[in-house]
């Protein structure tokens, strides 16, 4: 029989891995050895880098961990299948945001590795150490028995709760610093991103993101394998993303209010089209996942798909239209700059592909459902 | 101009994903309403009657693939005799996942209880209501009407070759209703006339012997409700 070669069996999603990530690697070469684009200036320090990898990473990666947070806190063991995928996606979301931090310009990845506490990057080098902490233990007992056939020592279960409450307060501390960060040249950012409660936006839209990647990756795990949440569960999240993206875009429009931003909404701009479009992409999750007859698991996912378009718009927009509206000034990222950042973004999808196929995520192990299947 | 461009990858992606998924075989987890469930050829070898397509774990329940990864499982008739007239029918939870050989479902028949084990590994889907409320159908029509879960088992081919399938089925069941007679001929109270063991032969044998048919065929031991004790004044 004539032998095949591996890749030709590969599928057309592996493909598309190989092709990006062969660009990002050609992107980051080109960068280090030439120099990053010149869509940088003193007026555009940030871009899609920053935009898409460092706040979006980000924002994952503190939904992630509040929900499993919540999760042990407020013990709700219905929904305790989803710990392990909140902790995965905590983790890649920060590799993505620290894989983004690398490749920006700067020494910014020296200054991970100083003790300098007054950075905000020193705060994203202990979340990220604490998420990989935190990760290992919960995979532990499936580690364990891989390599050693034994079950871990007790004692390990207990670093657990502690390791994952020190995570939570680093990301929800680390999220709001970086809001502020955001806010630090007030006339260089447009007044209809820029606020003093960008903080807790930027809290509550992490959450409901980090609701949307779970059932989103339950939705494509289940159509590959079956191994992802149960319909119940799933609806039952929308539930609370529902609720969730109520109080956000209440609060976002009383702010508005508050501070009589919404003369400057009427105004035919790119910036209240960009701001229209976010609003919609969670005004219409809202209206979709309240009407109870609509609410079947494929309405749920298609909700989160929107909800995570509107956390990617959302980024986006603060980062880099509000400064281009403050500035009358335009930014087109370079060719390099697009390639490493989806490039970037395409390996956390793949991992978590990768992680989603290896371990069980959202059900339970065989011992522990010992006890429960009596119920 | 950037943000229009990452929204559009996204969705770009979001597209693409669906159109292929359209293209390929449906693997999302279909209700078991629509699959076709045919009822089973019966074939007739060494006196056995065999269905065709059926697998069997040791443990006596049986496998058939539905297709789209769906296991369809129950148990056989050697077991359903066995067991007589079933009380309750208590299956593991629904989506949760299940190994080969680990519990699938509790059979309780005159208080006494017997796990089962799956067939297969994979993630419980379905449970078959009807079997459930009414576990007497079970018992007249067992590899048909009184299927007891659908389960979705990516890996059916691995776990198909830990199990009886094709010829190796009839000998086995030959081989299971002769070591049950030879194991009840040791029983002082049973005379055999050498027919087909009688239905809920273990409610009619002593508790020794029902412990030993139990963990022969059933590898397990049955779970025996505590009697109360009777407190002297």
């Amino acid at each position: 029989m004539k032998p095949t070669l591996k890749f030709q069996r590969w599928n057309f999603w592996v493909w598309c891995f190989a092709v990006l990530m062969t660009g990002g690697i050609y992107a980051s070469y080109v960068r280090l050895v030439h120099g990053i684009d010149h869509a940088f200036s003193n007026v555009f320090p940030w871009g899609l880098i920053t935009g898409l990898n460092v706040l979006c990473g980000i924002a994952i990666a503190t939904g992630g961990f509040t929900i499993a947070a919540s999760i042990y806190v407020l013990n709700l063991e219905g929904y305790r299948p989803m710990v392990r995928a909140s902790l995965v996606m905590s983790f890649l979301g920060y590799v993505v945001a620290v894989l983004g931090i690398v490749s920006s310009p700067g020494r910014t990845a020296f200054q991970m590795g100083t003790w300098d506490s007054h950075s905000i990057l020193y705060g994203i080098a202990w979340a990220f150490i604490l998420s990989g902490a935190v990760l290992l233990l919960e995979f532990a007992p499936d580690l364990w028995r891989h390599f050693g056939g034994r079950e871990p020592p007790h004692w390990a279960r207990f670093l657990n709760m502690p390791l994952l409450f020190i995570a939570v307060v680093f990301s929800v501390l680390y999220q709001t610093s970086l809001a502020d960060l955001l806010q630090s040249l007030p006339e260089k950012v447009s007044p209809l991103w820029s606020t003093p409660q960008l903080p807790f936006f930027f809290f509550v839209s992490a959450v409901c993101a980090g609701l949307a990647v779970i059932i989103f990756a339950s939705w494509h795990i289940n159509a590959v394998s079956g191994k992802g949440l149960s319909p119940e569960r799933v609806t039952g999240l929308g539930k609370v993303l529902a609720a969730l993206l109520f109080l956000y875009l209440g609060v976002r429009i009383a702010d508005l209010v508050y501070r009589g931003i919404p003369l400057l909404v009427w105004k035919n701009s790119p910036e209240n089209v960009l701001l229209g479009l976010e609003m919609g992409l969670i005004l219409l999750p809202i209206v979709l996942l309240i009407d109870q007859s609509k609410k079947s698991p494929r309405m749920v996912y298609l909700c989160s798909g929107m909800v995570l378009a509107g956390l990617i718009t959302n980024r986006l927009n603060t980062c880099i239209t509000s400064v281009e509206a403050a500035m009358n000034s335009r930014y087109l990222p370079g060719w390099s700059e697009f390639l490493v950042a989806y490039s970037i973004v395409g390996l956390g999808v793949a991992a978590f592909n990768l992680i989603a196929k290896r371990l069980p995520l959202f059900l339970e192990t065989a011992g522990r459902t010992e006890a429960s299947a009596k119920e | 101009m950037s943000v229009l461009l990452a929204l559009l990858m996204f969705a770009l992606v979001m597209i693409l994903g669906h159109l292929l998924k359209r293209g390929a075989r449906p693997s999302a987890i279909a209700p078991a309403e629509t699959l076709r469930h045919f009822r089973p050829l019966i074939e007739s070898k060494f006196g056995m009657d065999v269905h065709r397509g059926y697998c069997f774990h040791p443990c006596h329940t049986w496998a058939v693939d539905e297709g789209w990864q769906l296991i369809r499982v129950g148990i056989d008739r050697f077991a359903t005799n066995l067991f007589g007239r079933i009380e309750r029918i208590d299956v593991a939870g629904l989506y949760r996942w299940i190994r080969q050989g680990q519990k699938l479902m509790t059979i309780t028949i005159d208080g006494i209880s017997v796990d089962l084990p799956s067939p297969v590994e994979g993630a419980l889907t379905a449970v078959n209501r009807a079997a459930l409320e009414n576990p007497e159908l079970v018992t007249t029509d067992p590899f048909y009407e009184g299927w007891i879960a659908l389960i979705k088992s990516p890996c059916f081919a691995t776990d198909e070759k830990n199990l009886m399938q094709g010829a190796m089925v009839a000998p086995w069941m030959r081989n299971s209703i002769a070591l049950l007679r030879e194991m009840c001929s040791r029983s002082p109270a049973l005379a055999q006339d050498g027919g087909p063991p009688l239905p809920g032969l273990l409610n009619r044998v002593s508790p020794e012997l029902r412990n030993r048919l139990v963990k022969e065929f059933f590898l397990t031991l049955p779970v025996v409700p505590a009697q109360p004790t009777n407190q002297a004044p």
